[in-house]
Formats: structure tokens, C-alpha cells, sequence
């Protein structure tokens, strides 16, 4: 069965950038969303494996989107793909439950590493 | 984020791209900064919006809502595109910069502006060398050199007269977390290049 792998950011030059990122052999089925309510809505309608999501989006950014994943009790797993590579962004969302964090332009080999370290492919 | 780049030859996709991209160099900018300091730096939106001229002054005392005087370096980058960036600073820049990176706090005039000329060619490097890494084309620069000291932001250009009739300006702003330090970062495509910018852009969407 396919992993569902949902990718959440305001710019779809980003949401591209990362499909184009994503191993070509994993067996996936990826849907959108533009900002953090729509991930959030996913979440909560939709069986998510793995949740791509920015932190700087309009309506609910990224750090928002996380508390209301944990104030919901919502488990889907989170990584992080931010713009803001600062050492305390990426302390920051692994505090509130993101289990990885990669810096835009996402690198393939960094991507497939977390990726493997989690247990998706 | 915001954008205006309709009264310019680019699309929708162009300014969405753009956009995007300028948040990357913004935040290797700040990445680079928060290594100098060795503080948290916070991030803005992107604004990226055509000027012409005589709407230059009025635009930046917009994006550049800085109430204090300001001190501004300026950084003329060329190659595949030229234009020109400045980074203005609010009156607690220096201080906050020299206390954070050690300096002594009675800093005379020839080393304060040698402390705004570094932090700024940092910042526009790491800024415009994250954009041209994205779309695989090389810059050069420059070196900064003192705009303006200690003068109101309208009164930045007074006296100049441009060779342009458009430009494409992006502008990024920095703070600090628990710091009055704010500094603007405004980078101006030159009128010629705006082409050379779509067509770059362009490309790099066609590769996706």
C-alpha cells in the first residue's frame, strides 16, 4: 500500500521543488496543502503517514500547525522544510514534535537519510 | 508575502518563484548573521515590487519603517545580473552589533563604519549568493561602501539621479530576538536584467 505523504507550504514552486526531491522508487501517494489549516484538516480526514510542512505560511504557519497537531493528539509524523536554517528553528520544531528538519532547497541525500532513519523507506 | 509585479514584464509565476527564492536567500542571510552574533534572528516576508524612480523615496520610507534616522551601505552586485543593494540600519544597529560581537561599545567613527560595512557585505552575499545558487548563475560585487549616516530614510537618494526608469525591488528585514536591532535589506534589479530574471526563472521551473 502506498505511503500517503502529504506536502504543506504557501509556494507551489516549493511543493514542486520537494516532489521533485522524493525517491523515485518510494511507492507514494502525495496531496497538498497551502497553508497549516488545510494540513491540519488532512490530518484530521485523511489517514497522512508523513507530513511535509513549512513554517512560514499564512493562515497557520508552521510552528502553529505543530501545537495544534499536539494539542489535538493528531501522530502524524512531521518533518520540516524551512527556509530558516537557524540552529534554533530546528531546535525549536523538534521540540514541538517535528521528527526532522531539512533546509530548502531540500537535499535528496539528506531527504533519503531521514527518510531511512525513520523507517519510510 | 507580498507583490506587486504586475506593471513589470513578469508573470504570476515569475513573482511566485521569485518570491520563494528570495526567501531562501533571506534565510542564509540570516543564518549568516546569527553566526556572527550568535543570536537568534528573526525573519520577514519578502516584498518584492516594481519602482520607478521618483516613487524610490516614498517606497522605502514604506518598507523601511524605521522611525529613527538611519544608517544605510550600499553594494553594487554584477555579472549575469547587476543592480544594487542596500541595508539600512535603525540607530540601536551599531551599538547592538558592536556589544554582541564583542566590540568595545565607544567605538570610534572609522570603526563603526568598518562593523556596518562587514555585517552588510555578509548579508547581501549570503542574500543574493542564495538566489543565484537556485538558479545556477554567478554574481560579483562590489565592495560596500557607506551610503548614508544618521539621516531620515526619504532623504537616502536626495540629490541622486537615476539612469533608470524601472526596477524590480525585493526587501527582506531582520530583527533580534530581545534587541531593538532592525535592519532592512533592499536589493534593485537593474532595468536590463529584469529580462535576463524571467528568462532564469523560467528555466529553472522548466526543470521541475
Amino acid at each position: 500500500m502506498a505511503t500517503k505523504v502529504l506536502i504543506a507550504d504557501d509556494s507551489t514552486l516549493s511543493r514542486k521543488m520537494l516532489i521533485k526531491a522524493l525517491p523515485e522508487s518510494w511507492d507514494i501517494n502525495v496531496c497538498e496543502a497551502a497553508n497549516g489549516n488545510e494540513a491540519l484538516e488532512k490530518c484530521k480526514s485523511e489517514s497522512i503517514d508523513l507530513m511535509f510542512l513549512d513554517l512560514s505560511m499564512p493562515v497557520m504557519n508552521g510552528y502553529e500547525t505543530l501545537e495544534a497537531l499536539r494539542e489535538q493528539n493528531i501522530q502524524t509524523p512531521v518533518i520540516i522544510v524551512s527556509a530558516d536554517i537557524q540552529t534554533k528553528t530546528a531546535e525549536r520544531v523538534k521540540s514541538l514534535g517535528a521528527i526532522g528538519f531539512l533546509k530548502k532547497p531540500v537535499e535528496m541525500s539528506l531527504l533519503l537519510d531521514l527518510l531511512k532513519e525513520n523507517g519510510f523507506i | 508575502m507580498i507583490s506587486r509585479c504586475e506593471n513589470l514584464s513578469m508573470t504570476p509565476d515569475h513573482c511566485e518563484a521569485l518570491q520563494e527564492i528570495t526567501n531562501i536567500g533571506m534565510g542564509r542571510a540570516a543564518f549568516a548573521l546569527s553566526r556572527i552574533l550568535g543570536t537568534y534572528v528573526k525573519l520577514s516576508m519578502p516584498n518584492i515590487q516594481p519602482v520607478v524612480p521618483d516613487e524610490l523615496p516614498g517606497l522605502m520610507t514604506k518598507l523601511i519603517d524605521i522611525n529613527s534616522d538611519i544608517t544605510a551601505i550600499n553594494q553594487a552586485f554584477f555579472g549575469h545580473w547587476h543592480g544594487e543593494a542596500i541595508v539600512a540600519y535603525n540607530e540601536h544597529g551599531c551599538s547592538e552589533l558592536a556589544e554582541l560581537m564583542g566590540y568595545p561599545q565607544d567605538l570610534n567613527n572609522d570603526s563603526e563604519a568598518e562593523l556596518f560595512l562587514d555585517v552588510s557585505n555578509v548579508l547581501v552575499g549570503a542574500c543574493l549568493n542564495g538566489i543565484a545558487d537556485i538558479l545556477s548563475i554567478q554574481l560579483s560585487y562590489s565592495a560596500p561602501a557607506m551610503l548614508a549616516k544618521s539621516i531620515a530614510v526619504k532623504d537616502i537618494f536626495a540629490g541622486t539621479h537615476f539612469q533608470w526608469s524601472q526596477s524590480l525591488l525585493l526587501e527582506v528585514n531582520f530583527g533580534l530576538e530581545g534587541r531593538q536591532f532592525k535592519s532592512h535589506l533592499v536589493i534593485m534589479f537593474a532595468e536590463e536584467s529584469l529580462q535576463t530574471l524571467c528568462d532564469d526563472i523560467d528555466q529553472f521551473i522548466a526543470q521541475l
